[in-house]
């Protein structure tokens, strides 16, 4: 028998200590550091906000109305997920300086897309827990770090912005098409300015994103015109690989055939109840097209449900399915079962010839009509940040510091509106009208980046969680044809007619503002405490 | 293992030559034995024995003559001055002389001193059986098969010796001839014996694999100076399900829908209207009454089997030769679910060449191919539990002819019939030789070197399926585009070596035998795939028809272990008995340092009824008694991650191929890499130390036996991955810190007699063993719905303890006339309880639910009290046989649509569901429906926990051979034919839906099947 009979080395794996050497190595590294960037996932957490629902239920439905636990199943994934995250950057920064032949630039550059996405997964876990474990090294088991208290969210906050700014020191503004998606300079601005801006570090946030404005290099989508073009950009048309657009900041890019999700279908699905379904609350948020609220509009008419969309803002037809737009779920509510290539009118009929909607509406953001009759066959890019968001940050944190101007405002929040055609907002006017400008920043905010994961993290940060206790609310059931009423007569009403399609919501202000710590992470680590209340 | 040779005499030629006649007869039955072999000493000449067991042979004058038959004692007759011989055979069965295979050698019955089980190859005999394992069940004490199915080429269960013996692996170590291998597909044909080795001083000498036990499986030879004999066993039969859901039709479904959304403050989703289109069945295209698990599964599938086999030997020269083929088809339309098997095997023995030297080649040839469809079949996504996810409003077809679609989920059958194939083809060819050279009289030196190589391809193909609008004809759905196709070749090579010195030494009544030897494995697996899609032909499965997406991958590993091992055994007068075994062993899966291991056992026996105050005192009753007493420690190699890539170097911190989010322009996946595990490099062996005591007694002349084993186990570094909080970021590596103990006990009694020409056997198992983990590395356990905590047994069911459904009684109500329970609720649910949901119990008084605080063990899926009884009778041609078995406590779980409706959207209401809570039908047994809602169906309680005992009757057979006399001039020594049934009847409380035997589930699993066969066998000589 041989000595070394049994030494049988791994045949298939390479040795940490034998990688790390090569600039080949080094990228494989960051790339797989990329896994971890949020995903479509992003725009689901739109159901934790009051902006959209599926009304049977869901995690995030439960999460949104108060009625969970700490054993509900999607914290602990939040937490895990984002540690394994974490540990993988952590990984990364420890070795990298080990390889040999790379440049000072590229070494630069792949620590500042590693420190960018352990920034970016460190900003959910602070978003959503408030303080947790700062852990910056690999650990291993026995590591006293392990069973350690959580770290003060103030403290993670301060690393995330220390971090992005590290990182933006030695990212590239560009890069060239075999790089398409990874982290830019202006990525980790912007993102700075988000998280800033949730700790309402104002002056942060000002100059962050300030910082992706002088950049000069993103620009508003506005091919296909007024429109088109808002909508386009959430569709096949505004994948980051076709090169128009020039707005999208931070993507999780997905390719078709190789790298899918299913969203189009979700919000269409033509045979069941729309999993995203626009909520009043948000279609009454859209500004009526003389820049007045529906409730002081003239302009403003709920007379038949094709009403509702006429002179309105021009981004809520672009976001919410109108009567006449194209559409992919088949048969609509109208008198016949034939199916409709334009909708016409809600369906509430569960015959499973088309897609049924639970408030009344549906969406047409995000929706490629193309993928809606095949499963998990969308390769939509999910837009994290794009330049919207940053001008919108920037006018809001200078409201906040009393600074804001008009030209402010036509440098932000009127590029958004004249992007789309929409009526400018002018001070005067609204001061003129009795309505509040912070109202109006927070309202533009809303509309402009409905369905894009925002809104749940505004409410929390605008302390406006009793919205998410308030009954979610649709349609007007006396907009609801003759002929389908025999389908909507067991949906309660609130005294003024609108269907109620979520009641007995909560909010309890010294609890729901943060999530708690997951049940398996508190029983396997008692150091970790728990959040108040909880 | 090597057959006896027996002993050898130089031929001499005597003077004179004779011819002597005689006949063989059963000692207990005084019946003839058809097909005994006779041969002369003097001149290896030989014959057989005809039907009336007659005999004619040419002899010397002083000739011996021996005689020998399958299952009796060999006799030896000197014929000095006999013309004829009258030759009384005793039956080997309950003969304490009869030779047991154990580890590296034989031992006589008598003289063990081990836990030793033995299967005859009357135990599996005529029984449709798919894999070997299932047809174990209930034949050995302590041996339990656990979580069997019916699905073609998977119906194998768990095999479990003594029941799971750690966290982790705890399949037992399989030998078949001496090389390792899987007993479930070898060919129940070819198996003479299994040897089931159950305690540390049976099992020691294998060290690392023994902790779970070990089967020894001998196949059949030829014997010396047998004619040729041809056997042929063939049948037909058919399999039939043992338990389907019974799902309620469309009007039922619609009108409970409307009272769980009701009850969940939702709006009605079907009008009166239409739920009076689905009665009328006026719209067949969108209110159907389709039952799917009835569309699906088919009444019965076929299954056959046929085996043919020669065997024959001279003196020099014996061997074994056959063919098996069994086929199996589906329960399920689509007719993808099929299983073949074909097993070649050719066992060749030649003896005292150069009068030293002994040789066995012994080759296997084992061709599998099982297909399935592309779908996995036990989960989301597959047939079977599609069929429960389905609305019974969808049509199997529309009226256009097109496959039926109403959203959900994808058509069941048309997944069966039409979404692609997953074929499995191994093959495995294993050859063994042994070569056995007699040095000395008393000294042998036997090696063996055994290799396989298996060669395995997996071809997938998934199939598009097209739904279209009945109307339209537009493609309303599609699932499998663009359709693709994997193909992932396997190659295994595994070569094991040992060899051995064997020595007895024999002083007066001291008899001594020792034996050392040295054994290797070793391992190699290497796989690639290449896959591709868009197939411009769906019926053309070849990668080159592929026209996008072209990928390929491949990986490998390996692994080894070595041993040495050496035993010694030493009898006074085989009344008092010792054995001593010893090995170390090391295993390449760990790091230097921590790889080898060493594993003593010691055993004694003590033959009370060889003591001269017993055997003088006359207790005739009492034939032979027998104490024995064992103590070891064995090893276990497995670890947590089953048969995963960390299994294999767990020491290591690798860095492999990850996924990852695109990056570039480009179409193809970004490649990316990082470390997914991490490793633990002071990882070592599980060791297990038991303690074995037994007790051997036969009475009224061997005609009744009796053992009794008493066994407590303890295991200790058992490689659990002891859980951290996640902020580690990887996946735990396992560590040594568990700690399991198995107690139990196991009792069998045999009876056989005769009552004139009626002969019967009655044989009856008892064990039972008690799980219960011991030790978790110092952390607290962790709160699943399976526990693992110390003092219960491993993976227990926790959850809530329930007082039944809530009533009107149980609650005020508010000036809103809002319910407000009297009992503690969950406080997710506060607001919303109402008469008809589950009342949890509030075990720490704290008056609220909650997960931490009040939950407990509340069953386990351990079967406890194990029994079988079988009865053997024959009449004349006539031969009876009948096995039952059963396990007298378990728990099993059903959740998800097995079990539940309208908890979820795809989960429909079955019969049972009638019985659900209203508020008409308050003494209800399931839950009011509450829509989309899981408050009662997800949290794990004892009100869904099942009672998985069962008593059932495994095998019943009864047969009939043709008198031999007639069948004679054919040359035919035996036709008999016969019909069998498996499974036929189970007495259970079990849910009505699944077997109590089949794991826990969700829905899905392939049913569990009852066979029916009909079945011939003819012996040629």
């Amino acid at each position: 028998c041989k000595k070394d009979f049994l030494d049988r080395e791994p045949l298939d794996q390479i040795s940490d200590e034998s990688f790390w050497k090569t600039p080949q190595q080094l990228e494989l590294a960051v790339n797989g550091v990329y896994a971890f960037l949020k995903a479509k996932n992003t725009v689901d957490m739109e159901n934790l906000g009051d902006n959209t629902i599926y009304p049977p239920s869901s995690d995030y439905q439960a999460i949104s109305s108060g009625n969970y636990d700490f054993t509900r199943g999607t914290l602990n994934s939040e937490w895990v997920g984002h540690y394994n995250g974490i540990r993988r950057c952590n990984h990364f920064l420890e070795n990298y300086e080990k390889a040999q032949g790379v440049t000072d630039v590229k070494m630069k550059q792949y620590a500042g897309e590693v420190r960018f996405m352990r920034a970016h997964m460190y900003t959910y876990l602070v978003f959503l827990f408030g303080d947790v474990p700062l852990i910056t090294k690999t650990l291993i088991i026995g590591d006293t770090e392990i069973y350690g208290p959580r770290t003060k969210r103030t403290e993670v906050v301060d690393f995330i912005l220390k971090e992005l700014d590290e990182a933006a020191t030695g990212l590239p503004t560009t890069y060239a098409a075999a790089d398409l998606g990874r982290i830019t300079k202006g990525a980790a601005f912007a993102w700075k300015a988000r998280v800033a801006l949730f700790f309402e570090k104002w002056s942060v946030a000002e100059t962050a994103s300030k910082a992706v404005m002088d950049l000069n290099l993103y620009q508003l989508y506005t091919a296909g015109g007024t429109a088109t073009c808002y909508n386009d950009l959430f569709t096949y048309k505004g994948k980051v690989s076709n090169g128009t657009n020039k707005e999208t900041i931070l993507v999780r890019r997905y390719l078709i055939d190789v790298y899918l999700h299913n969203l189009s279908r979700e919000c269409q699905v033509p045979d069941q109840t729309s999993r995203f379904c626009p909520t009043k609350a948000l279609v009454d948020s859209y500004l009526c097209s003389d820049g007045l609220p529906i409730d002081k509009s003239p302009l403003y008419s709920e007379a038949t449900y094709a009403d509702i969309f006429k002179n309105r803002d021009p981004r809520m037809k672009q976001t919410i399915l109108s009567p006449g737009a194209a559409w992919g779920g088949r048969d609509d509510g109208d008198a016949n079962a034939d199916t409709n290539a334009n909708f016409n009118t809600p369906k509430w009929d569960a015959d499973k010839k088309g897609c049924i909607t639970g408030t009344g509406f549906y969406f047409t953001k995000y929706v490629e009509i193309s993928i809606v009759g095949a499963v998990t066959k969308d390769a939509n890019d999910i837009h994290h940040i794009r330049l919207a968001e940053v001008l919108l940050t920037y006018a809001e944190a200078k409201f906040e510091q009393g600074t804001l101007t008009q030209t402010d405002i036509d440098n932000t929040i009127n590029k958004l509106r004249d992007r789309v055609g929409m009526k400018r907002m002018v001070i005067a006017e609204l001061t003129a009208a009795g309505l509040d400008l912070r109202t109006e920043i927070r309202r533009e905010r809303r509309v402009e980046l409905a369905f894009e994961g925002q809104r749940y993290y505004d409410i929390l940060r605008w302390k406006q969680g009793s919205l998410l206790a308030q009954d979610v609310k649709g349609m007007k059931k006396s907009l609801v044809e003759s002929f389908n009423q025999q389908f909507v007569n067991t949906i309660p009403t609130d005294a003024n007619g609108y269907f109620v399609v979520n009641t007995g919501r909560r909010f309890d202000v010294n609890k729901n503002y943060l999530w708690p710590v997951p049940f398996s992470q508190k029983q396997q680590n008692p150091n970790l405490g728990q959040n108040p209340n909880w | 293992v090597l057959i006896p040779i027996y002993s050898q005499t130089a031929f001499s030629q005597s003077t004179g030559t004779k011819t002597v006649t005689g006949i063989v007869t059963d000692v207990s039955a005084n019946e003839p034995i058809p097909g005994a072999t006779v041969s002369s000493k003097s001149s290896g000449r030989a014959t057989t024995t005809d039907a009336e067991g007659k005999f004619s042979i040419l002899v010397t004058e002083t000739d011996d003559i021996t005689i020998r038959s399958l299952g009796y004692e060999d006799m030896v007759v000197n014929v000095a001055g006999k013309s004829s011989v009258t030759a009384n055979l005793k039956a080997t069965n309950l003969s304490l002389n009869a030779v047991v295979v154990v580890g590296f050698a034989t031992q006589k019955k008598a003289n063990l001193t081990g836990a030793v089980s033995v299967v005859n190859e009357k135990v599996l005999a005529s029984r449709p059986i798919t894999a070997v394992s299932t047809g174990l069940q209930g034949t050995v004490p302590g041996l339990s098969v656990v979580g069997t199915r019916g699905q073609p080429g998977a119906s194998h269960g768990e095999v479990r010796v003594r029941g799971i013996g750690t966290f982790n692996n705890s399949d037992p170590y399989i030998l078949i001839d001496g090389v390792p291998g899987d007993m479930n597909w070898i060919n129940p044909e070819d198996i003479e014996t299994i040897s089931v080795l159950k305690d540390a001083a049976a099992s020691s000498i294998y060290g690392t694999r023994a902790a779970n036990g070990v089967i020894l499986i001998t196949t059949k030879k030829g014997l010396p100076d047998q004619k040729p004999t041809l056997f042929y066993s063939g049948y037909f039969g058919f399999q039939k399900p043992t338990a389907l859901p019974k799902m309620l039709g469309s009007v039922d479904y619609m009108t409970m829908l409307g009272e769980a959304q009701i009850n969940a403050g939702l709006p009605k989703s079907y009008t009166d209207a239409q739920i009076e289109i689905a009665r009328k069945g006026s719209d067949p295209n969108y209110f159907a009454n389709t039952d799917w698990p009835n569309e699906l599964i088919k009444s019965s599938a076929s299954q056959q089997n046929h085996n043919i086999n020669v065997s024959g030997g001279s003196k020099d020269v014996q061997y074994f030769v056959s063919y098996g083929r069994q086929n199996q088809d589906g329960l399920v339309v689509g007719d993808q679910y099929k299983f073949k098997k074909d097993n070649v095997r050719l066992k060749v023995n030649t003896a005292r060449i150069l009068n030293i030297l002994d040789l066995e080649a012994n080759l296997s040839y084992l061709d599998r191919n099982q297909n399935q469809p592309s779908s996995n079949t036990d989960v989301g996504g597959g047939a079977i539990y599609t069929a429960l996810t389905m609305s019974p409003l969808n049509p199997v077809r529309f009226t256009s002819g097109g496959w039926g679609y109403g959203g959900g989920s994808s058509n069941p059958v048309a997944i069966a019939t039409d979404g692609g194939f997953n074929n499995f083809v191994s093959k495995e060819f294993t050859s063994s030789f042994v070569g056995k050279l007699h040095v000395l009289k008393n000294l042998d030196i036997t090696s063996q070197y055994g290799i396989r190589g298996t060669s395995q391809k997996r071809v997938t193909f998934n199939r598009t399926i097209q739904y279209f609008d009945p109307v339209t004809n537009a493609v309303i759905y599609t699932t499998g585009s663009p359709n693709s196709l994997q193909n992932i070749a396997t190659t295994i090579t595994f070569k094991n070596f040992s060899t051995q010195i064997d020595y007895r030494l024999n002083l007066n009544k001291n008899h001594f035998k020792v034996l050392t030897g040295y054994q290797q494995e070793s391992n190699r697996f290497d796989a690639f795939s290449a896959s591709a899609n868009n197939f411009v032909d769906d019926n053309v499965p070849v990668l080159n028809l592929g026209t996008t997406n072209f990928n390929v991958g491949g990986d490998a590993y390996q692994y080894a272990t070595q041993g040495i091992f050496g035993r010694l055994n030493y009898d006074y007068s085989e009344k008092y008995l010792l054995e001593l075994n010893l090995r170390y062993d090391g295993s390449s899966r760990y790091a230097k340092g921590h790889r080898w291991g060493m594993f003593p056992s010691v055993s004694a026996g003590w033959r009370f009824t060889e003591e001269s105050f017993i055997k003088n005192n006359t207790i005739s009753w009492l034939s032979d008694g027998k104490i024995r007493a064992s103590y070891g420690t064995l090893g276990n190699q497995f670890g947590a991650d089953g048969s995963a890539y960390s299994e294999y170097y767990p020491y290591a911190n690798t860095i492999g191929s990850v996924g990852t989010a695109p990056i570039g322009n480009g179409s193809a996946p970004t490649s990316a890499f990082a470390q997914t595990i991490l490793s633990n490099p002071l990882l070592e062996w599980e060791k297990a130390s038991m303690l074995n005591i037994g007790l051997d007694l036969t009475f009224l002349n061997n005609r009744l036996s009796f053992t009794g084993e008493w066994f407590n186990k303890k295991i200790s570094d058992i490689q659990i991955k002891v859980p951290q909080p996640d902020i580690l970021g990887l996946a735990v590596p396992d560590q040594n810190a568990g700690g399991m103990s198995n107690k139990g006990y196991e009792l069998s009694l045999g009876w056989n007699d005769r009552i004139k020409d009626f002969k019967y056997g009655i044989t009856a198992i008892f064990f039972d063993i008690k799980n219960k983990v011991t030790d978790l590395g110092g952390v607290p356990p962790t709160i699943g719905d399976r526990i693992r905590d110390i003092g219960y047994p491993l993976n227990a069911f926790y959850g809530y303890r329930t007082d039944g459904l809530a009533q009107e009684g149980d609650f005020t109500r508010n000036a809103a006339g809002a319910y407000i329970p009297k009992f503690a609720i969950m406080d997710q649910y506060a607001g919303k309880i109402a008469p008809g949901d589950i009342k949890y119990r509030d075990l720490n008084g704290d008056g609220k639910i909650t997960a931490d605080l009040d939950r407990e063990v509340i069953g386990d899926a351990f079967p406890r009290y194990n029994y079988s009884f079988r009865l053997d009778a024959s009449w004349k041609g006539i031969d009876f046989t009948a096995f039952l078995q059963g396990v007298g406590k378990n728990s099993g779980y059903i959740t998800g649509p097995g079990l539940h409706a309208y908890n979820a959207d795809a989960a429909f209401p079955q019969e049972i569901h009638l019985d659900r809570w209203t508020p008409t039908n308050t003494n209800a047994s399931y839950p009011r429906f509450i829509y989309k809602d899981t408050r009662n169906t997800a949290p794990v309680s004892d009100y869904w926990l099942q009672n998985a005992s069962y008593l059932r009757l495994k095998n019943v057979q009864i047969g009939y051979t043709i008198n031999p006399k007639l069948t004679q001039k054919l040359r035919i020594q035996q036709l008999r034919f016969y019909a069998s049934g498996d499974n036929l009847f189970t007495q259970s409380n079990y849910y009505y839906a699944y077997d109590p035997e089949s794991p826990s589930t969700s829905g899905g699993l392939y049913p569990q099947v009852k066979t029916f066969i009909f079945g011939i066998n003819i012996k040629l000589q």
